[in-house]
């Protein structure tokens, strides 16, 4: 993959897939304008300036509106490669499950939105590493979903879902709210009254018995009772509409890729002009953002040197680990097999030869930069330390933020 | 399906004696909510004390017994911090629902709460995520209707290895 190195094509381009493999940038013409005006208000900025620019709109402005589509615009371009590393990271991890690159990176680069509005500006890591974090934790996610989805009857399913899920499947599949409170109801009552008494395995749950069925009519019309547009249903209605709920389910995990990437948008040209102005840094603000990203750029070199003597201090069989695991991507099991020892213990060794690099920076952020590790902190360099290992390991010419 | 969890996060195996011991004991029980929140309750705080105490000897289990009838969650003891573990069965981490006892009871009320995962099928117990206290009450949507607190996955801490590191650092 070709890194993208000029400024207007990091914030305006596009990776695209050809037989699976990333190939060619695609530039997306109104973020190519929109930055090109940006870049020329402001010539002196640098990626990471106009990545707290973009982050700055994109908090400044209102939920839906096209000021924010903008920024999220601009900032799905600039975590590409991130994304494109994360998905690159997980993807031989897969197991037996059937996925394109191209999809897991739909997948993972389709979680942008929910990125940013969860991004704390606060933390002490910028938002790649954070970014690098949530793509792998989005990508596997989506992956442990499928394989246990291909595994579940539509019961088991049913079981295995939260309540937010199968809201969310519900609207997503255009239900009003009616039908929507409707099928909750049924869900609950199926959840509340139907379990087997031999084992709480789950996947092979089969249609509830007459029996059961009783249980669960009765429930339902109890709670409905809260709900005056609800009305009493038998229990073959209730099947039906749970069968159907399963069904939407199963879909919603399965989406159609909607993609971020060189999506046409709904907004023009004009709607996003208006919005610039009132985003502008003033001078000042510029001066001040630049200085803070040299101190942090500073720090972040202190703690590689950190980083460095705390590997060279770790006994041998941790540094074996560490190489395993992030140099050859190999898997826990992977790992357990070739060096006779059970998974848990591996997976507890790797842990915890991890938490010590943690820790070693933690000591040093409190002692030299009067940090103190509050969670949110330990969260931010945790990510830094992930990204920063990863490519640490594999040597690969890749931009992180502890360079 | 284990090497699909970070090693940020926790995946534990759940024996299959403990998984089945566990599911039988929980029929004294009558509602099959209360089944379940037993049988994932025991699994969780079994085996997370148990892994725990390797690091942490002074670990303690919080008894309180019969809970579980009516609410879903257990409490680990650590230095005086309470431990909340929120564990559920659903393979979706959408959402982290937590029953207001835990917050608004004071003898109950937890310092930090852990998201559990326990897949019965897979046999694994995974931690995928964690919260404060304050971080509850500044993100959290109160539900009136079942009342309790939820957040989105996004809300939540996704790297519970630093949940480990504050404690062990201290």
């Amino acid at each position: 993959m070709r890194q993208r190195k000029d400024l207007i094509e990091i914030f305006a381009a596009f990776l695209q897939f050809e037989s699976d493999q990333p190939g060619l940038w695609a530039i997306d013409p109104r973020l190519h304008r929109s930055m090109t005006r940006s870049v020329q208000t402001e010539p002196r900025g640098s990626e990471d300036f106009w990545a707290t620019y973009w982050l700055r709109a994109y908090r400044q402005s209102t939920a839906q509106s096209p000021a924010q589509r903008q920024s999220i615009g601009h900032l799905a371009a600039y975590l590409q490669e991130t994304c494109f590393w994360s998905v690159s990271r997980v993807m031989p991890r897969m197991g037996s499950i059937q996925m394109k690159l191209s999809d897991c990176f739909q997948v993972a680069i389709s979680d942008v939105p929910k990125l940013l509005q969860a991004f704390d500006v606060s933390k002490p890591t910028g938002l790649k590493a954070y970014a690098n974090t949530v793509f792998g934790n989005c990508l596997r996610d989506c992956l442990r979903q499928r394989k246990e989805i291909d595994f579940c009857s539509d019961w088991g399913l049913l079981q295995k879902i939260s309540r937010k899920r199968l809201r969310d499947a519900l609207v997503a599949s255009n239900f009003d709210a009616a039908r929507s409170d409707r099928y909750d109801l049924a869900w609950q009552a199926l959840t509340s009254n139907y379990s087997s008494v031999q084992s709480p395995k789950l996947r092979t749950t089969a249609a509830p018995t007459a029996e059961h069925w009783e249980l669960i009519v009765a429930s339902f019309d109890r709670e409905r009772q809260k709900f005056p547009h609800v009305s009493a249903a038998t229990a073959k209605e209730l099947e039906q509409w749970l069968l159907d709920a399963a069904k939407k389910v199963r879909s919603y995990l399965y989406p159609t890729v909607n993609s971020l990437n060189v999506k046409k948008g709904e907004d023009t040209e004009a709607d996003w002009e208006g919005d610039l102005v009132g985003n502008d840094l003033s001078p000042l603000e510029h001066l001040e953002e630049q200085e803070n990203i040299t101190a942090r750029q500073i720090q972040q070199q202190q703690m590689v040197t950190v980083l460095h003597n705390a590997i060279s201090l770790l006994d041998a069989p941790s540094q074996q680990l560490l190489t395993l695991y992030y140099q050859e991507n190999a898997t826990q099991q992977n790992i357990a097999e070739r060096l006779d020892l059970p998974q848990y213990s591996v997976s507890r060794k790797l842990t915890k030869a991890r938490s010590t690099l943690l820790k070693a920076i933690l000591v040093w952020g409190q002692d030299t930069l009067h940090i103190s590790p509050t969670s949110d902190v330990i969260d931010g360099i945790s990510a830094l330390l992930e990204e920063w290992l990863e490519s640490f390991y594999t040597r690969i010419d890749r931009p992180t933020e502890l360079s | 399906m284990n090497q699909l969890i970070p090693i940020t996060q926790l995946a534990l195996p759940i024996p299959a004696a403990i998984s089945e011991l566990a599911w039988q004991q929980a029929q004294t029980h009558h509602s099959a909510d209360a089944r379940w929140n037993f049988y994932l309750n025991q699994i969780a705080t079994e085996l997370l004390a148990e892994y725990l105490q390797e690091d942490f000897p002074q670990l303690q289990i919080w008894q309180e017994s019969n809970i579980w009838q009516f609410v879903n969650g257990s409490v680990l003891q650590l230095n005086h911090k309470r431990i909340v573990l929120l564990p559920s069965r659903a393979i979706d981490q959408s959402e982290l629902v937590i029953a207001q006892e835990w917050l608004d009871i004071p003898d109950w009320a937890g310092d930090y709460f852990i998201a559990v995962h326990i897949d019965p099928d897979a046999e694994i117990l995974h931690c995928w995520g964690y919260l404060t206290h304050q971080m509850i009450e500044s993100k959290a949507r109160y539900d009136p209707i079942d009342r309790t607190y939820n957040l989105d996955a996004h809300s939540l801490i996704a790297d519970v290895s630093g949940l480990w590191a504050i404690r062990s650092h201290r």
